[in-house]
């Protein structure tokens, strides 16, 4: 990637299962092993429940719950993501966290409405395109957004 | 100028407060309250005059020349009406300046209003002039070109031009003589000089002029006259100095502080935790004085907090007094106990709550003057405000000598609504929950802001979310009485440690009766339902391990008795594990609405615990 610089973007590369995703550096506070993680009973189920991140309460969300997928046990691989948004620090639990990618803005295509539009693939921004395959670009906003998970129910 | 706006705006409101305060003692006879209304009035219109906010100027202006005139004479009803609605338009402006930095409202009612009580007097306008000549800042002089084809004109566009950069208080001759035409003029006006001096520089046909600024005589004239009197007439900014030597501190900055000490009280525990694994002397010394030490701190940050009822108590006279204008009730408002001190978080949330009382006190609760005659009680109804320290509560108390609740009405409405059957046993308190629930009201009518049902349900949520209960207490015909217990604060609470499954919850110790043993003698099943029987009493019971769907295991059970509006209930835990002081952390975002729990706090090892609140889990209500 020899692209100039305000031209790329920095972005997290993660994996829920096969798939690979992204997510803009910028909005990442820091990437952290699973701790213990206190399960808060009547919260949405796809909350795994908060953690202790040196003083602040930091609420976990499952990914593979969030978008849907099978859930899949803690293991060695596991990180959680803690991305801040709208004040709030939140983590992101996630497979496995690979690599640090630049993606060129040219490289960054919108999904068609028609893929977006589907229920499963609401949280999806975009498709950037690696010399090594796909990378699916997430939303933070309707990841971790309220309102989104009220309409969810 | 924006640095100054925020100060501008808060000492502001202060006045305006300050002012609603005097204007009743003004209508209660007491006359020395024109002067406190005066000061104030002056003060705002000063400071609107500095930040340049014409209109508020000139309102305050109008308003307090009114004042003025009202020294010494009797003030009536209609005029206190009048001067609360200026204090409400003032606010409006204010609000108006902060959120658009434009003081653009409509007064015109107002000084409508105030022209309709002056008395003409011949001399008014002339005694309202010489005061405006010496409230200005700068003095205007102006010589038309002898040359000049049509001074009348030329003298107008002037003072118009004039207008535009500044406050033109008067004329000299006055402004009816300039339109006519005349080669000399001076004009006293309150402005910026460099302003002045652009417009004028830019206007043909003048021959001369100078612009001079005066020492604002009135001030002058002000000051000697203190002197002479002595302190009586000091400024209200000085005498509030006077009166309590403090520093103001943003309300943002004293949660920040309380969020540290929060954090310091938690290290504090993982250290005592540590200490005492290691048996080391000197640690345990040393760990002993430092929580010695942020104990007092915690102390002091926790009295930073307490703020006197009075910040919120003073808007309800003014509101009870519009009230009973408004329904055609005759009313004495008392308030008691202004100085206990609440938390500021549990006050300003109790504002709302104890508003609503106050309301229905006056709407439902008082009578109309005729009934109350004909009942046999003195025509003006009293409603009793209270605030009181009592052990490690604080009470609040909405009294009223009115036609109280009337159980029977309550019974019938309740049978309306199929709440209860007919001719069903039920006890008095438990038809007095009733007025709790959502929805309920049995006032035919409803009225423009109570009897529709909603509120009462609110003050209860809101008093159970800050740890309080609230008791009804009522007598027909006799009045009613609405008691709120309050913990005074809720930052840091003392609670239960219990374990559940693999997990521990918190629960407040406030909620706690007490606790025992669980076994297959006392827990029994009545249709289904689990009751625990403590003393020959049946207790609904809740199996938390159920509830939170935790695997459970032990054998031997602890039933944690709670209480939750005079209700007992019994909580079904594993285990007691601990009881501890907490700081209470907020759950927020996806977990704000959560029901159940109040939030989650973190223990000395750094373990998470969701904190139980008692009335969102055991949900819905006994009837609903």
């Amino acid at each position: 990637m020899q692209a100039m610089k305000g031209e790329t973007v920095q972005v997290i590369v993660f994996k829920l299962g096969e798939e690979r995703y992204g997510v803009d550096i910028s909005q990442v506070r820091e990437i952290i092993r699973p701790s213990q993680i206190t399960k808060i009973p009547n919260a949405p189920d796809f909350v795994e429940g908060v953690i202790n991140l040196r003083g602040q309460i930091t609420t976990i969300v499952n990914l593979r719950k969030r978008f849907g997928l099978p859930s899949k046990e803690i293991d060695n691989d596991s990180r959680i993501i803690v991305v801040e948004y709208n004040n709030a620090v939140i983590g992101m639990m996630v497979d496995t966290v690979n690599e640090v990618k630049y993606l060129s803005h040219k490289d960054i295509e919108a999904l068609p409405s028609i893929i977006t539009a589907r229920e499963e693939a609401k949280f999806l921004k975009g498709v950037g395109k690696l010399p090594d395959g796909l990378l699916i670009l997430i939303d933070l906003n309707k990841v971790l957004n309220e309102g989104e998970v009220e309409r969810f129910k | 100028m924006n640095d100054y706006k925020s100060e501008f705006l808060q000492e502001a409101r202060e006045y305006v407060e300050l002012m609603n305060q005097s204007f009743l003692k003004l209508e209660s006879g007491e006359k020395s309250a024109i002067d406190e209304i005066f000061r104030a009035m002056h003060t705002i219109k000063g400071m609107a005059g500095f930040m340049g906010y014409k209109n508020l100027e000139k309102l305050c202006h109008k308003l307090e020349s009114f004042l003025g005139d009202l020294r010494g004479k009797e003030v009536s009803g209609e005029i206190v009406d009048l001067l609360l609605l200026s204090s409400d338009r003032i606010s409006e402006i204010l609000n108006k300046i902060e959120s658009e930095d434009s003081d653009e409202v409509d007064c015109q009612e107002i000084y409508d209003r105030i022209g309709s009580f002056e008395d003409h007097e011949a001399n008014e306008n002339h005694r309202v002039d010489e005061e405006n000549k010496v409230n200005a800042n700068l003095k205007i002089e102006v010589r038309l070109c002898e040359d000049c084809a049509m001074k009348g004109v030329r003298g107008l566009l002037i003072l118009e031009a004039l207008r535009e950069v500044c406050d033109l208080k008067a004329t000299e001759p006055e402004e009816s003589k300039i339109e006519e035409g005349c080669d000399y003029f001076v004009i006293f006006a309150n402005g910026e000089p460099k302003k002045v001096d652009e417009v004028l520089s830019g206007v043909a046909e003048i021959e001369k002029y100078t612009i001079s600024e005066t020492i604002n005589k009135k001030e002058k004239a002000r000051e000697e006259k203190k002197d002479e009197k002595s302190k009586e007439r000091s400024s209200p900014a000085l005498q509030i100095q006077k009166k309590n030597e403090s520093v103001r501190v943003d309300v943002k900055v004293l949660d920040s502080i309380m969020n540290l000490i929060g954090e310091l009280v938690i290290i504090k525990g993982r250290l005592v935790q540590i200490s005492g694994k290691y048996e080391i002397q000197e640690l345990s010394e040393a760990v002993n004085i430092m929580e010695k030490s942020i104990t007092s701190l915690q102390d002091e940050v926790m009295k930073v907090r307490m703020v006197k009822v009075e910040r919120v108590f003073n808007k309800f006279p003014r509101m009870v007094r519009d009230l009973a204008r408004k329904f055609g009730k005759k009313i004495e408002f008392v308030m008691e106990g202004l100085d206990t001190e609440l938390d500021r978080t549990v006050l300003d949330d109790m504002s709302d709550p104890i508003m609503h009382l106050l309301r229905n006190a006056v709407d439902h609760g008082i009578e109309t003057p005729e009934e109350r005659k004909t009942k046999g009680k003195r025509e003006t109804g009293l409603i009793k405000l209270s605030a009181r320290r009592e052990k490690n509560n604080v009470v609040i108390e909405v009294e009223d000598d009115g036609r109280g609740i009337d159980l029977e009405k309550i019974r019938r409405k309740a049978i309306e609504k199929g709440l209860i059957s007919e001719g069903s046993q039920i006890s008095e308190e438990d038809l007095k929950a009733l007025i709790f629930l959502p929805g309920f009201s049995t006032k035919d009518q409803a009225t423009e802001i109570s009897g529709r049902g909603v509120g009462m349900d609110v003050v209860k949520t809101t008093v159970e979310k800050l740890g309080g209960s609230l008791r009804v207490i009522s007598e027909k015909e006799k009045g009613t009485k609405i008691r709120i217990n309050l913990p005074p604060t809720v930052a840091i609470i003392k609670s239960l440690l219990v374990g559940v499954g693999k997990q521990v919850y918190a629960i407040p110790i406030s909620n706690v009766v007490e606790a025992v043993y669980v076994d297959r003698k006392n827990l029994k099943s009545i249709h289904g339902n689990p009751f625990l029987i403590v003393r020959d009493k049946l207790i609904p019971a809740f199996k938390l391990s159920e509830i939170f769907g935790s695997e459970n295991g032990k054998e031997r059970e602890v039933g944690i008795i709670v209480e939750r509006e005079s209700e007992k209930y019994a909580l079904i835990v594993d285990s007691i594990v601990d009881q501890q002081e907490i700081v209470v952390k907020p759950l927020t975002g996806l977990l704000s609405k959560i029901r159940g729990f109040s939030g989650v706090t973190i223990l000395g090892d750094g373990t998470v615990v969701p904190i139980l609140d008692i009335s969102s889990l055991l949900g819905g209500d006994k009837f609903g």
